[in-house]
């Protein structure tokens, strides 16, 4: 297991080393891009800059290029950040899948599948490295956003956002009986949401890759994009199942005579119970997963 | 002992189509056998359920005295009639990879076949034609000290030049006392280096089976001459 885990962090990584400093340096890019062009903008000159400009015409001219050239540069920089982690996700995302079909589908399965490691352990390799880039990915598209912040926005910017936060904003908050009750709500609901995330990340995971077996496996020609379609398809189902779910909660809550809102029995149960439905779908997809490789290997 | 045992298999694709129907079979050590039949007949699918690829609707399958799983994959190298090296790998990379899972890799030995056949370790899989990809595939399977090598249309896709090269590839990088079942419609060009013939018919029948010494003293016929005889079409 070991060993397919580490050439599959490796096959990965050859794209990954690639298009993780692309995303890096464009948001580095994209973020000084925006604090340039605010700086040589009209609104922020201060009066002495301003002065020459109107003074000299050749200041006047140059001024008057930099705000027309700002401004696009700073809608297209923002458009780039909102663009790139989505691109940055996705082609993590084709990748991881794409391979997990070349792998186990395409002719490459006639040695996948006749090396001495069991069906299970393939498999869990897979759903584990999966989890692993897609974290991954998430942390890179976080780590891209701070830096573009960091980047785009000047030191005054900055301390007043910690002046807002730091400075008077605790002091609103209105002081509280501590409510036992309450406190245990709370904890039991947090812990319901933090199992049901992982459950939904994990599950969603597990489906995706049930969806290329699926796919694989039923039919001759055209495996790939089948089993992309049974994804969107079977996600737009339960998409519709959590809006209703999430419709019912809601009912449930205005009918409420409880103060603790969010936190009151209805709320809680129903983070479990998306939670228990995530956990179960995962162990579905997943068993259905295990028994179309070990049964149904449809290799060309 | 025998290294391949099969007791009642049967392969059903679908509900209609039977591949293999109640298949008894015995190999021994040390022997190369060809496994002989007109297409569709099954021997394909005979490899495909040895190595694991598919599974029996019906039967055992017994490999060097263990029932078959994933663990007598050590037991077997395997050579399909796809190509299953692609990629942006270098050749050496393939060596790497099947050292690492195979035990009874011989690194040296593959080095010494590539050095053979002039080519590259360094080169990438993508950049050889068809023919040199499946010199590499043969050198992975061959390289191995495995106690059954599968052999799946060995020569079907190379020049003739290089069919003599690879048939004496298999017989000198031979491992003592391991057996070679090799699936070929190209008879005559296998003939000479096969101690044992087997002739398949439809449903994974066997017809036919002895060495191409008996079938000459017998008959005066060769195995190649013999086949044309048991499968002519009406």
């Amino acid at each position: 297991m070991r060993k397919m885990l580490k050439h599959d962090l490796r096959s990965v990584w050859r794209v990954w080393r690639i298009i993780a400093p692309i995303l890096l340096v464009s948001a580095l890019l994209c973020g000084f891009a925006i604090r340039v062009s605010n700086l040589i903008g009209f609104e922020d000159m201060d009066p002495l800059t301003l002065w020459a400009t109107q003074l000299i015409p050749f200041f006047g001219a140059i001024a008057s290029v930099a705000y027309m050239v700002s401004n696009p540069i700073i809608w297209f920089a923002t458009q780039l950040m909102n663009t790139l982690p989505m691109v940055f996700f996705v082609i993590t995302l084709v990748l991881i899948l794409a391979r997990y079909y070349k792998n186990f589908f395409t002719d490459e399965g006639y040695l996948t599948f006749t090396l001495p490691v069991s069906r299970t352990k393939l498999l869990n390799s897979k759903i584990i490295m999966t989890f692993f880039w897609l974290i991954l990915t998430v942390v890179g598209c976080g780590i891209a956003y701070i830096l573009f912040l960091v980047c785009s926005t000047d030191r005054e910017t900055w301390s007043q956002i910690f002046q807002y936060y730091y400075g008077s904003g605790s002091s609103d908050l209105p002081a509280t009986e501590t409510n036992w009750q309450d406190f245990w709500f709370n904890v039991v609901y947090i812990l319901g949401f933090l199992i049901g995330s992982v459950a939904s990340v994990v599950s969603n995971i597990l489906i995706m890759l049930t969806s290329i077996t699926l796919g694989a496996t039923i039919v001759k020609r055209a495996k790939f994009v089948l089993g992309v379609g049974i994804y969107v398809l079977s996600t737009y189902v339960m998409s519709i199942f959590a809006f209703a779910a999430m419709f019912v909660t809601v009912q449930l809550l205005s009918q409420s005579e409880s103060n603790t809102d969010i936190f009151n029995l209805s709320g809680v149960a129903t983070v479990w119970l998306s939670a228990m439905l995530f956990i179960g779908l995962g162990v579905g997809a997943y068993l259905l997963n295990k028994k179309l490789i070990n049964k149904h290997l449809n290799l060309p | 002992m025998f290294v391949i045992e099969c007791k009642g298999l049967k392969k059903r694709y679908g509900k209609e189509k039977l591949a293999i129907e109640n298949l008894d079979i015995q190999l021994e050590s040390g022997r190369i056998i060809g496994l002989l039949g007109p297409n569709g007949c099954g021997k394909s699918t005979f490899m495909k359920l040895l190595t694991g690829l598919l599974v029996p609707t019906a039967g055992d399958i017994t490999i060097c005295g263990y029932t078959r799983s994933e663990a007598t994959n050590n037991f077997i190298s395997y050579l399909p009639e796809r190509t299953y090296i692609g990629g942006r790998k270098k050749i050496s990379t393939m060596l790497d990879y099947f050292e690492e899972f195979y035990p009874d890799f011989d690194k040296a030995k593959a080095y010494d076949m590539l050095r053979s056949l002039n080519l590259d370790p360094d080169s990438h899989i993508s950049s050889l034609s068809k023919g040199n990809r499946e010199k590499v595939q043969l050198i992975l399977v061959m390289a191995r000290n495995a106690h059954i090598y599968l052999l799946d249309e060995p020569i079907a896709g190379v020049d003739p030049a290089a069919r003599e090269f690879i048939l004496r590839t298999i017989v000198s990088n031979l491992n003592p006392g391991a057996t070679v079942l090799v699936s070929t419609h190209l008879i005559q060009d296998v003939e000479p280096v096969l101690d044992e013939y087997i002739f398949v018919n439809y449903g994974g029948k066997i017809i036919g089976r002895g060495t191409a010494s008996e079938l000459m003293e017998a008959e005066g016929k060769t195995v190649d001459a013999k086949f044309r005889e048991v499968f002519r079409y009406a």
